[in-house]
């Protein structure tokens, strides 16, 4: 009998672990479920470092049902962007809707996928959704854009796009830049505006480093920054205007060739072998980076503005008159001194419809409605009435919800009622001044900082940019298949050049990647682009945004 | 007539074969029905076509890999850091399982092997995270034992003078215990008289060692390095993903993670699946070599 049971039990426990084996391979998939009455749909929400509500039910997300009949279920990325497309697409593990970053890999990942029938061809449905139509008429899309993806692919129109400024008072400036610690500053005797030059920045920054600073018995690192290096690299723009320069003779090349990248490349490589750059910030996670700035130990990031601002919180709480303030403005290589600050402003965003998704009109109904001015606001500022209401014809926080999400520095109080949980990369064109009230929830001392970074920063005002890039043109060049694999080095190269032992050795690393570009058809490439833009006006000058 | 006496016989250890069946499932589904999938290294792997319906491409993934121009540096560090792992990292876990096998206190013996099984089961995220936090040059414990000593803070991760040690010394540490076992239940199978004959004829402890334990597990020491030459072009993806870094890509870049890289980042399926099934037909190349030549060196052999 006991053998029996034995066996029994052997038995049971083999099939259960086999059923659970196999179990695991089995597709989980998203889709449309039929909930009741209502449509739940699935959205990826491809922004690295994205987080949600701790449910899927918030007041938003019931405020949203309510209106569309439609529940969603949302997801977010962890990790590379690009990965996630082509992840996505290559195991069929699809979403309803996708929304992601508007350019790199990740749009041509979209491209891709439209090409190759994974995408819903909205051509014939779009006239009926007058919020989307809006979001992508041409006139509300930049040119190389419109011609790359928006206007269609093969003649069809797949994608949707967000976020670029419906008018002059929805421009936003993320005012990229250098930002030092006022009180480390005040400790060694450098007034901030005084450092103009790539020059002067290096000589701030050893002083830091010579003042032996140190935090809890930690030393304080002088320059640093945040995920995977982003984005310590800015000060490029003290070398060159932007990726593609004039060679001389009217005709353009990547800044890749030059010797201004390659002065760029020595520069930096010059502040790591001095100790003046953080080492581990090209491999760091944010989670790391911002414990370092929580603790106190970087006295210069470079980055823009609101990440500053949102890392440094706590320790500005705990430490009274150590806010991040702007250096400079720096020297802008080929500008003149008086010139407005040259920004791409443009949507950071496209959303699609998978081949996955069952009921595509629920889909473009949900996303006619988030992009609607009714839906806009919902998701940006909370359900009418009860986080926000109207004053003087405005929307104005509630002082009880302010104050909440005042206290909470995690953000986690304001996702938990549907707040900056993706839904936001859905909303049509941004018209966060010009139909809405700016940012209620931000406080009057972030205001207050950002206002005063614009000033310094921007002194001459900035100068949207309209005119071509000629890197949305190289990807439409014949050749470009081949070259794309060279020219996605580009980044992972300088970065080991940095780190080369030697300046020699440094420019041998760039000069090996150079030698690889033209032999998979740069020069090509380049003949196409030149011929491509004769005549139109090419972006000369560019500062990130 | 045979082959009904073969399933009379499955059929009696039924038992044994069912627990056998998640194993044997794992690798069917895992090893066996993916290589459908390798025919991918001569499509043009569309989204659309899929692995079957893509069209057909020929060898050029294969020659796009052997014209890049890392593509000889991404070899030689693969083969570097196996070998390295080979050489220094096989006979650790001999030596552990030799060691065990002499203490005769049984509770420490058993705490010992506890403690060196853990670490095989740690992720490699973990073990770099911990890594990274006790090799910090800023507030890292190392670091701070060697200032309070007066010595210079040293960078140890992400420097090339560090690589290869961090690389090994992390790889030993996390398997060692792990792959020690089967030699203790190697030692553990020897006859026990061999021993005693040893100690009549006078023999002592490294004695005993040298003439009866090594030989008695000599030859699954040689199966486990026939099967671990199939590695030699794999060097550790995980490990290698976290712990190289811009400044060490020259010696750290390897293809496990170039296969990954460039096949999940940049999305060329066709030209990865290439590098991976070049990966893994000098391995099995490698592995039918070793095998013969421990065919006839010795009589131990995988087949």
């Amino acid at each position: 009998m006991a053998k029996f049971r034995m066996k029994t039990v052997g038995s049971l426990l083999s099939a259960m672990m086999l059923t659970s084996l196999l179990y695991g391979c089995g597709g989980g998939g998203g889709g449309d479920s039929a909930d009741g009455d209502a449509v739940t749909l699935t959205i990826l929400n491809n922004w690295n470092g994205s987080s949600g509500p701790d449910t899927d039910t918030t007041p938003v997300t019931k405020a949203i049902e309510e209106k569309t009949g439609i529940k969603i279920k949302i997801d977010y990325t962890k990790g590379s962007e690009v990965e996630k497309v082509n992840q996505i697409f290559a195991t069929q593990d699809l979403p309803d809707i996708y929304t992601g970053p508007a350019w790199g890999g990740e749009l041509d990942g979209i491209i891709k996928a439209a090409k190759e029938g994974q995408l819903v061809d909205l051509t014939d449905k779009i006239d009926k959704y007058p919020n989307l139509a809006k979001a992508i008429a041409k006139e509300n899309v930049p040119p190389a854009l419109y011609e790359k993806a928006i206007g269609g692919i093969d003649g069809k129109k797949y994608m949707l796009y967000q976020n670029h400024p419906a008018t002059g008072d929805d421009v936003n400036d993320w005012l990229y830049g250098f930002y030092v610690r006022k009180d480390i500053a005040e400790k060694v005797g450098v007034d901030p505006q005084s450092v103009k030059t790539k020059e002067d920045l290096y000589q701030f920054l050893k002083k830091i480093k010579d003042a032996n600073l140190t935090e809890n018995g930690m030393p304080v690192l002088p320059l640093g920054g945040f995920h995977d290096g982003w984005a310590v690299g800015i000060g490029s723009t003290m070398f060159y205007g932007t990726s593609y320069v004039d060679k001389g003779d009217g005709s353009l090349e990547n800044v890749f060739f030059t010797k201004a990248y390659e002065d760029y490349t020595l520069y930096y490589r010059k502040l790591i072998a001095e100790g003046l750059l953080d080492p581990e910030a090209f491999t760091q996670t944010d989670p790391i980076a911002n414990e370092k700035i929580k603790q106190g130990r970087i006295a210069v990031l470079a980055a823009h503005y609101p990440a500053i601002l949102d890392a440094s919180k706590d320790y500005v709480k705990s430490h009274p008159g150590s806010d991040y303030v702007p250096v400079g403005p720096l020297e802008r290589a080929g500008a003149e001194p008086n010139r407005p600050v040259d920004l791409s402003i443009q949507g950071n965003n496209v959303t699609v419809i998978t081949k996955k998704a069952k009921n595509v009109d629920a889909a473009l109904k949900l996303l006619d409605f988030l992009a609607s001015d009714e839906g806009f606001m919902l998701v940006r500022y909370g359900v009418e009435g009860v986080h926000w209401e109207k004053v003087d014809g405005k929307p104005a926080a509630k002082k009880e919800w302010f104050d909440k999400f005042y206290e909470d520095t995690t953000g986690k109080v304001k996702k938990n009622e549907g707040i900056g949980i993706g839904l936001e990369n859905m909303t049509g064109m941004d018209r966060i001044n010009s139909v809405g009230g700016g940012d209620i929830w931000a406080d009057q001392e972030r205001l207050k900082a950002m206002d005063n970074a614009r000033k310094i920063l921007r002194p001459n005002g900035i100068s949207v940019i309209s005119a071509f890039n000629p890197g949305d043109v190289i990807t439409k060049a014949p050749g470009w298949e081949a070259l794309k694999p060279s020219m996605d080095q580009v980044g992972d190269v300088w970065k080991q050049a940095i780190f080369a032992k030697s300046d020699d050795a440094a420019l041998k690393v760039i000069n090996d990647l150079r030698d690889q570009i033209k032999k998979t058809g740069y020069d090509d490439a380049m003949r196409f682009v030149n011929e491509e833009l004769k005549g139109k006006e090419v972006v000369k000058l560019a500062m990130p945004n | 007539m045979k082959s009904s006496l073969l399933w009379k016989r499955v059929w009696r250890h039924k038992l044994f074969y069912l627990f056998m069946l998640p194993g044997i499932a794992w690798f069917f589904i895992f090893s066996y029905v993916p290589l459908y999938g390798l025919q991918v290294a001569f499509r043009d792997f569309t989204f659309v076509g899929g692995f079957t319906g893509s069209p057909w491409a020929g060898l050029k993934y294969f020659e796009q890999f052997f014209d890049y121009y890392q593509s000889g540096a991404i070899i030689r560090n693969t083969i570097v850091i196996s070998l390295l792992k080979l050489l220094v990292g096989f006979p650790m876990p001999i030596i552990l399982a030799l060691l065990l096998n002499e203490i005769r206190n049984l509770k420490f013996k058993k705490t010992i092997q506890t403690l060196s099984y853990l670490p095989y089961f740690v992720s490699w995220i973990v073990v770099v995270t911990l890594m990274q936090r006790l090799l910090s040059m800023y507030g890292g414990p190392v670091n701070d034992l060697l200032t309070s000593m007066g010595m210079q803070p040293v960078q140890f991760m992400y420097n090339t003078t560090w690589f290869y040690q961090l690389i090994l010394g992390s790889d030993i540490w996390k398997n060692i215990g792990w792959n020690s076992i089967i030699y203790m239940a190697a030692i553990a199978g020897i006859d026990q008289q061999l021993y005693e004959a040893a100690k009549i004829d006078g023999a002592g402890r490294f004695r005993q060692i040298w003439h009866v334990t090594l030989p008695g597990i000599r030859n699954i020491a040689v199966i486990l390095f026939i099967l671990a030459t199939g590695s030699l072009m794999s060097a550790g993806f995980e490990q290698l993903l976290l712990l190289n870094g811009p400044a060490t890509a020259n010696i750290g870049s390897v293809l496990d993670v170039h296969v990954i890289t460039s096949g999940i980042q940049q999305g060329r399926l066709s030209y990865a699946a290439a590098v991976g099934l070049f990966q893994s037909g000098i391995a099995l190349v490698l592995i039918v070599t070793v095998n013969w030549i421990a065919r006839k060196v010795s009589d131990v052999s995988l087949f």
